[in-house]
């Protein structure tokens, strides 16, 4: 494990050092899923975002001042990146790719909860899934998306009323 | 509602998230005491939570891969799934970080990860046709076909592989059709095809529409603005590059009548995986495509006695195929619902209800763990004693005190690496040996990696790992001077097992080893008929070294065929 603190990981970044940037990419790549899974609402999809997101990160580390906290850094990038997947996607007809039809050999998967958080608004969706990607911590999660604690302890509430609701329409609460 | 019961049910919500304060907290139980509405209202959320938290859990294996993706491709510019290849390798080289450290490294050979494109090689073996053993430029001309490709077919069947080697090729596998915009894939059990699933741009949205054949229904979803998706062909790109860093090459096998070259890979090796993912890709040695893709070692959620592998094969690279193919049709009077919902009411109907002890998934966990670090084990198995090792085992059958039959089996590999899996060992056999003490004979059997018995220890992990299905506890207890916990299995749970079969499971407090596994019949009138009983286990005792060396006595007939 690689024990270097988070400023001499984005120092040695700036410098160049790839492998110091992909230890932070690995210190920092469940929350960036997280928020991706929340926003594009499919595993498949947050992969793809997650990976370009930290490309992007690679791109742009030079930007980054040594103070900058790189978590809630590349989680802003990581909104972006999915949000401008989204608005691209709505703008050019003819690049709509197809959807991914391989999946891990998952067993006992609940097909119904997966359908109601889809339909989750994005903006309830992204706490609700990064509260269990982020050790059932409200405070992280309002860090990482740089918004107040009250704010994300509302939306969590939301989420879950929201989410009951859905469930109960497709007769699987 | 209430307004009350409003604002209570916004207490649910925060406490299942654990922001509940202790006043609101106190305020919240006096009210559920009263009030059944939120008690259910509580409960249900309690149960999506845990839902959700599972559902998170289950992801770990994709997040794992796409962590292991995403860090391969910035500190060794891996292709992403979005872009491609090359596209993306010009962004990378675009990027100031990597000018810097391309203009570092610029005396010598500056190499981006393993799979920068070097131009034709010298060494011997390219120049004589032996291409996989020469640089990676073959990979670029590979690469460049791939990019040609207009309809890509092929197979994906899964193989459940048990801790001791024991493999289960599923019957259920699955062809795809992949087109540049749009997609489809069958699903078939043997021959049958049970669902189809399409993937089909519709103006600027990506419709996505499963039909089952098994459960007569149907259901459409819409993806707004269409998907962003990753893509089979960039994934076989991404396979081909990684040749360089191969573990070691497997040499020559023919599969599907072409002469392939294969290696092995860790996919430790592209990313933060554990080291027992194992890949192996074989290439056509003619046409330097991927003919056959392994992934092995792979986990299956709550299943830790066993893992997946996948073998996805019968590659066509320009299939012809009838353009309606990619058109969804739904068979008339079929319903618009989720199969799932079909299966469970058909399930609630065949088997009856089902109840569910409460264990603590820790404790599955626990049990599989003591299992997996046992090397020898010998137990009785219905009045004969059974020992086990590894790569062998034998049962001694009694009659009274009479020893009246032994049989061994015994399993020969290639190569005993962990990573030489059975059913891909061409040089795999498992011989069995009987000699019937009674009869005055003997019999030999070699069986290949595909008809072969299940491990005797794949088989107790099987029957151990149903603790997280119990029924019911049983009352603690002490069997064989061990202070037990015990659960009670019904069989319909899995399978196709009738009404009335159960499993009786004891394990040790202490170790959580197996101590008694017991199969019943439970009979109408309420007696139990005992079709297989496990007990008087001993674990990792010290075996004679003959123990598993087949003694066939002087003078015995040796019976052939099956």
């Amino acid at each position: 494990m690689d024990r270097r603190s988070e400023k001499e990981l984005v120092d040695a970044s700036r410098e160049g050092d790839r492998d110091a940037y992909g230890v932070l990419v690995s210190r920092h790549y469940e929350r960036i899923f997280a928020i991706c899974l929340g926003v594009m609402g499919d595993p498949h999809d947050a992969a793809d975002t997650a990976q370009e997101t930290v490309i992007r990160g690679l791109e742009g580390i030079g930007k980054l001042r040594t103070d900058d906290r790189v978590g809630a850094w590349l989680a802003s990038i990581a909104k972006n990146v999915c949000l401008d997947l989204l608005r691209r996607q709505r703008r050019r007809r003819d690049a709509i790719a197809e959807r991914a039809v391989t999946r891990p050999p998952t067993h006992d998967e609940d097909h119904g909860l997966e359908e109601a958080i889809r339909r989750l608004p994005i903006e309830l969706r992204t706490p609700l899934l990064m509260y269990y990607f982020d050790g059932r911590s409200a405070r992280s999660i309002a860090e990482a998306l740089e918004t107040s604690h009250t704010g994300i302890c509302q939306r969590l509430r939301d989420a879950r009323k929201e989410l009951h609701k859905l469930l109960a329409e497709q007769g699987d609460s | 509602m209430n307004p009350s019961c409003q604002q209570m049910q916004d207490l649910v919500a925060d406490r299942v998230s654990g922001l509940l304060e202790d006043a609101a907290a106190h305020a919240l139980e006096e009210h559920l005491r009263e009030c059944a509405a939120c008690q259910a209202y509580a409960q249900a959320l309690q149960q999506e939570d845990e839902r959700l938290a599972a559902l998170v859990g289950g992801m770990g294996q994709a997040v794992a891969r796409g962590k292991a993706r995403a860090i391969a491709a910035v500190t060794h510019g891996a292709p992403s799934r979005q872009t491609g290849t090359i596209s993306l390798r010009r962004r990378i080289m675009a990027s100031k970080t990597v000018r810097l450290s391309a203009a570092a490294a610029a005396i010598g050979i500056v190499v981006f990860g393993a799979w920068t494109f070097l131009p034709s090689s010298s060494h011997p073996d390219s120049q004589n046709g032996r291409w996989w053993l020469g640089s990676a430029a073959w990979a670029q001309e590979v690469t460049a076909a791939l990019d040609k490709v207009e309809v890509l077919t092929y197979r994906e069947q899964p193989v459940i592989v048990g801790r001791y080697g024991s493999s289960h090729v599923s019957g259920s596998w699955r062809k795809y059709y992949v087109a540049r915009d749009r997609r489809r894939m069958d699903q078939y059990y043997n021959e049958t095809k049970v669902s189809s699933r399409w993937y089909v741009p519709e103006g600027q949205d990506l419709v996505q529409t499963d039909v089952s054949y098994e459960y007569q229904c149907y259901t459409k979803r819409r993806e707004k603005g269409g998907a962003y998706q990753r893509d089979p062909v960039q994934r076989l790109r991404f396979y081909v590059q990684l040749m360089d860093k191969a573990d070691r090459q497997l040499g020559t096998r023919t599969f599907e009548d072409r002469e392939c070259v294969g290696f092995e890979i860790s996919a430790s090796k592209y990313g933060s995986n554990p080291k027992e993912w194992v890949d192996r890709i074989w290439f056509d040695v003619k046409t330097k495509l991927p003919v056959r893709i392994e992934t092995h070692g792979r986990p299956i959620t709550n299943r830790p006695e066993e893992t997946a592998s996948e073998i996805l094969h019968h590659f066509e690279y320009h299939a012809k195929v009838p353009a309606n193919l990619f058109t969804p049709v739904i068979p008339e009077g079929y319903v618009n619902t989720h199969p799932d919902n079909v299966r469970k009411a058909r399930e609630k109907k065949e088997k009856g209800e089902m109840s569910w002890a409460d264990i603590p998934p820790a404790l599955k966990r626990e049990i599989i763990a003591a299992l997996g670090k046992i090397r020898t084990v010998v137990y009785m198995e219905n009045g004969a004693k059974v020992t086990v090792s590894r790569h062998a085992w034998r049962t001694d059958g009694y009659h009274g005190d009479r020893l009246c039959r032994t049989e061994w089996f015994v399993i020969e590999k290639a190569d005993p690496a962990e990573t030489s899996f059975d059913f891909n060992d061409t040089n795999f056999r498992l011989t069995q040996t009987l000699v019937d003490h009674e009869h005055k004979t003997f019999k030999r059997v070699r069986h290949d990696r595909k008809s072969r018995p299940r491990h005797p220890m794949d088989s107790i992990l099987h029957q151990a790992s149903l603790i997280d299905r119990a029924d019911r506890k049983l009352k603690d207890s002490v069997i064989e001077g061990r202070t037990c916990f015990g659960v009670v299995v019904s069989a319909k749970k899995y399978g196709t097992n009738p009404d009335g079969m159960l499993h009786r499971l004891w394990f040790d407090a202490g170790t959580k080893l197996p101590v008694k596994l017991e199969l019943v019949m439970k009979r109408p009138d309420g007696r139990t008929d005992v079709l297989r009983l496990r007990d008087r286990f001993q674990w990792d005792p010290d075996l004679p070294a003959d123990t598993f060396v087949p003694k066939i006595p002087q003078g015995l007939t040796e019976l052939r065929g099956e």
